[in-house]
């Protein structure tokens, strides 16, 4: 034991350690992969039915995140017409774009009904298999007649000794006028698509950004470029109107935005930070030391994230913060020791006690969060315990290593024995007691009418602009998807097929009860084969003969007679012939194949998926309930999810920080007995009712960035009481200490809670609050003065 | 963000029944001719529907009555051989078989239609600018006599129609449609009465 305590005395020894500890966590770091995890639904739990389906909603959140459309508009068309062919000049050749479209294919029309006449025995409407099943020949007949017959009718007649109840021009109906995609208010004018509304003719290009663009904002960005083309169109005609719609403008705008921002407000924090350190310390050695605990804190953790996880998600970083916070309370608390001439293993000895303490019940909230049945929590849990791991190890065999000050100075004190000052006179104790009481019974209200929720659609504000644009765009489009959709899985394309088919069943029924107007799904372009295979079977036993399968039917030679078709022989043998089933791979028109890109997922991790839209969704329309019953169906209300999630997430951190204090507590009413525990603890407990009951009276919803605000105010704010504790109210270096602490820890999260971002401002207004809190209340966790004298 | 190119086959669609275009030169007469032929608030007559499809050699040729009420529809009742209606308003069209089934499309639900019903409404109501924005137009008098020809604008549509021909004195005599295969629809229009 005594060899051991004379050890850590050594330097080489005290080195020795620290390197081979980070050494070891960087190269096993290095060795894993170093993924980011952006993905929302990964902070669902384990457990979760739709972890099953994340990876085939991040396919398809992929593929639909990267499209975008403009809308030029004009009340001259031409005018709007010539923009639009001045950006698709422009882009068309652009590497950043996968794809562009201004100009429509004059033969896609022709394409469309080569393909429903070529597929008509196996693609159907449900109408028409309907009476195929019924073996309603008559309104089939009827239909063809008045195809034939009727007042404007531009069927297309060549086919009809091979198709005499013209089923694929019937097709062609289905597939084309009554599609949900007619609801549009665009058609085709001068061989673009284009809209009115309000007097200006809007011209729509379209286009995919590439798989290699960063949804970031960085110079030369593709969108960056786009915007300064629209920019100088409009200058040119400023007439011109611009409505921009697709998610990468949204991820363009957010990160440009945050990006100045966070430049601006860290810019300043650091500034500030910097300027306060050197006016305490005038050196840059603690800066410089500081800096580098916090770099070497943050490696750690990312590193120990990645060994045990294998990637890291974006929420983890904001959790993360914690880690600086603390590091650079720990670091403070050293120099300010340090800077009296004392040398660096006598530091260590003065501080040990109190940052021991405050490194243990950080580390103790921390490890109990591990214990959450939530994948993020723990990721996050396990980062800030490495991170903290790492400062605490610099902080304890490092920093002692470092030369003695010889050039001990005065600590600027005037302040803190302003601020201490304040707390010695403190008046009779039956006031203060009134008082104290007073301060609690006011934060209750503000605690009753407290929010707790999180609700993801709130953390975002768009700019006004991008705004009225997604309306116009949405007006004219009028396509009506809903947030909620579905998503089924199968172990082939045929069973995700049947299992959409029966799904269909029940859209139907919601449809028929104007429930929703609408749905888009992939086996309604490619059926399963099963119906396929019913659709030519139901067709062959309605039109052939039973007892000579080479002619059809009586029934069905009066009407051929009637329509003159006398020999019936092209449209039997047309029938005899085994038709070539359509699946998702066969070759089809663009406009099929459009649709496919967008529902048809396809094979992730050996499993088969595809995704069906409703469209037009009344409030009255429950997607869980229709996909009751079945478990290869999935009903994503992938924001309620998240929100829930998040909401459920924050409630079961919180009460895991609060049994982690509860713990906390017993070890500091072993190490200071109950009375200084009490006193101890109080500081951050009352700050965390503070800053919710400050939310409550604001009327700010207490969402899930808010609590992670709470933990952090647990975790740093503990430490100011522990400090005051051990060294005293009346102990000045303790007091510049926790000021410089505090005050550091108040520019830089106090900074954020200016951001536009609203999760970062919320985050940084609950640290604030409780930082705040914490610090004026925790010179009261000091031994009282009578003994402090004694 | 939905591809909207598969609009195109459907507006292709509309555009097989539209008219429009620019006048050559006579806009004035061609107002005058089509504002004459429309001045009556309803019109109503016989048809006779005939269509010539080259690749089977064969017309078919149908009957029936028309209406048209101006500003507010047309009503076409096939009578021969296979009876059925079509009933085309501003905000739907309703069409019915013989056996009574009814298929009702809303103007408010679909693009096409809604272009196809203000474009065939324009062509019996007399709305020139309307049908100059679909169509070339070429218009010929010849004493109390003249004829439109219609050409679609948009490349996808001539696919389908490749052209229009308007025939009229008093009242619309004849139209002709000519598609894209060079197959023909003649309207001839008799016994008007307002």
């Amino acid at each position: 034991m005594n060899s051991l305590t004379t050890a850590i005395k050594q330097k080489p020894f005290c080195i020795a350690i620290w390197v081979a500890l980070h050494a070891i966590l960087f190269v096993l770091g290095v060795l894993s992969p170093w993924n980011v995890e952006t993905d929302l639904y990964s902070v669902l739990p384990d457990s979760s039915e739709f972890k099953n389906v994340s990876e085939a909603e991040k396919a398809l959140s992929a593929r639909s995140m990267r499209n975008i459309s403009v809308l030029l508009g004009h009340e001259n068309f031409d005018v709007a017409k010539n923009a639009a062919e001045t950006i698709e000049q422009t882009f068309s050749k652009d590497a950043g774009f996968e794809e562009t479209r201004l100009h429509v294919d004059a033969n896609s029309m022709k394409e469309m009904r080569g393909f429903l006449f070529e597929k008509r025995y196996v693609l159907q409407s449900p109408s028409v298999r309907e009476a195929l099943k019924n073996g309603d020949l008559s309104s089939l007949q009827d239909a063809a007649a008045q195809k034939i017959y009727g007042a404007f009718s531009m069927a297309d007649l060549g086919n009809l000794e091979w198709d005499p109840l013209l089923l694929g021009e019937q097709n062609f109906d289905y597939f084309t006028l009554e599609s949900p995609l007619m609801s549009g208010k665009f058609s085709l004018r001068d061989g673009v698509l284009a809209a009115a509304d309000s007097n200006v003719t809007y011209v729509m290009w379209s286009a995919v950004i590439s798989n290699s663009t960063s949804a970031m904002a960085n110079d030369g960005h593709v969108l960056g470029r786009l915007y300064e083309t629209l920019d100088s169109l409009r200058m040119v005609e400023p007439g011109l109107k611009i409505a921009k719609s697709g998610v990468p403008f949204h991820s363009y705008e957010s990160s440009r935005n945050a990006q100045s921002e966070i430049a601006w407000i860290s810019g300043i924090s650091i500034v500030l930070i910097l300027i306060l350190l050197l006016t305490v310390y005038r050196s840059t050695l603690p800066i410089l030391c500081t800096v580098g605990s916090i770099g070497i804190a943050a490696a750690a953790a990312l590193a120990t994230t990645w060994l045990l996880f294998g990637s890291i998600h974006i929420f983890t970083f904001v959790f993360g913060t914690s880690v600086i916070g603390v590091s650079i309370d720990y670091a403070i608390h050293f120099f300010t020791d340090w800077k009296k001439g004392s040398s660096g293993f006598e530091v260590r000895r003065h501080i040990l006690k109190g940052l021991l303490l405050g490194f243990m019940t950080t580390e103790l909230s921390y490890i109990a969060l591990t214990f959450a049945d939530f994948p993020l929590l723990k990721q996050m849990s396990v980062f800030s315990i490495a991170g903290l791991a790492s400062s605490f190890a610099t902080i304890l065999l490092l920093f002692p290593c470092l030369p003695q000050n010889k050039k001990a100075g005065v600590l600027p004190t005037i302040i803190p024995q302003k601020f201490i000052s304040l707390y010695l006179g403190a008046p009779r104790k039956w006031v203060a007691n009134v008082v104290k009481v007073a301060l609690l019974l006011a934060l209750v209200p503000g605690l009753y009418l407290l929010n707790v929720q999180t609700d993801m659609r709130t953390m975002y504000s768009m700019s006004d602009e991008l705004k009225t644009s997604e309306v116009l765009s949405a007006k004219l489009n009028n396509l009506g998807i809903s947030a909620n959709y579905f998503i089924v899985e199968g172990a082939s394309p045929e069973e995700v097929l049947r299992t959409e088919e029966d799904l269909v069943k029940r859209l139907d029924v919601a449809k028929q009860d104007s429930l929703i107007k609408n749905f888009l799904a992939t086996s309604s372009l490619i059926p399963s084969q099963k119906i396929q295979n019913e659709t030519i079977e139901n067709l062959r036993n309605i039109v052939l003969s039973p007892k000579d399968s080479n002619s059809t039917n009586e029934s069905l030679h009066q009407y051929l007679e009637g329509v003159g078709i006398t020999n019936d022989s092209a449209f039997v043998n047309s029938l005899k012939v085994t038709p070539e089933y359509l699946t998702v791979e066969s070759k089809v028109p663009q406009s099929f194949k459009s649709l496919l890109n967008m529902l048809w997922i396809g094979e992730v991790n050996g499993k088969y998926y595809s995704a069906v839209l409703p469209l037009h969704v009344s409030k009255d329309f429950d997607i869980s309930k229709l996909a009751d019953g079945n478990p290869k169906v999935y009903a994503v209300n992938k924001m309620g999810n998240i929100n829930d999630t998040l909401t459920n997430l924050s409630r079961v951190a919180l009460m895991l920080v609060a049994i982690a204090y509860v713990i906390v507590f017993v070890i500091l009413v072993l190490v200071y007995k109950f009375r200084t525990a009490v006193r101890i603890i109080r500081a951050p407990v009352i700050a965390c009712l503070f800053l919710a009951s400050v939310f409550g009276y604001a009327g700010i919803t207490f969402n899930f960035f808010a609590i992670v605000g709470i933990i952090l105010t647990l975790g740093i704010g503990i430490d100011y009481a522990l400090f005051f504790n051990e060294g005293g109210r009346k102990n000045l270096t303790t007091a510049l200490a926790v000021m410089l602490s505090a005050t550091t820890t108040v520019i830089s999260f106090g900074s954020l809670s200016f951001s536009s971002f609203t999760p970062v401002a919320t985050f940084g207004l609950a640290t604030l609050l409780g930082i705040l809190c914490c610090f004026t209340l925790s010179p009261l966790s000091a031994r009282s003065v009578k003994k402090e004298d004694n | 963000m939905l591809n909207k190119i598969c609009l195109i086959f459907f507006v292709g669609l509309l555009a097989s029944v539209s008219f429009g275009a620019p006048a050559a030169g006579s806009k004035a007469d061609l107002v005058n001719a089509m504002s004459a032929m429309t001045s009556h608030k309803v019109t109503k007559g016989n048809f006779k529907q005939i269509k010539t499809i080259k690749k089977l050699n064969r017309e078919f040729v149908s009957t029936g009555t028309f209406a048209i009420t101006n500003g507010e529809g047309i009503l076409w009742n096939v009578e021969k051989p296979f009876a059925s209606k079509l009933t085309i308003s501003g905000d739907k069209m309703i069409q019915e078989s013989a056996n009574g089934k009814k298929t009702e499309m809303a103007a408010k639900d679909n693009a096409v239609f809604a272009e196809f019903s203000r474009t065939i409404q324009s062509v019996f109501s007399g709305k020139v600018d309307e049908l100059e924005s679909h169509f070339e137009v070429s218009f010929k008098k010849s004493g109390k006599s003249y004829v439109v020809d219609l050409v679609p604008r948009e490349a996808a549509v001539r696919t389908v129609i490749a052209s229009m021909v308007l025939e009229a004195s008093a009242e619309l005599d004849k139209v002709s449609l000519i598609d894209g295969e060079g197959n023909t629809t003649v309207y001839e229009f008799a016994n008007h009465s307002h």
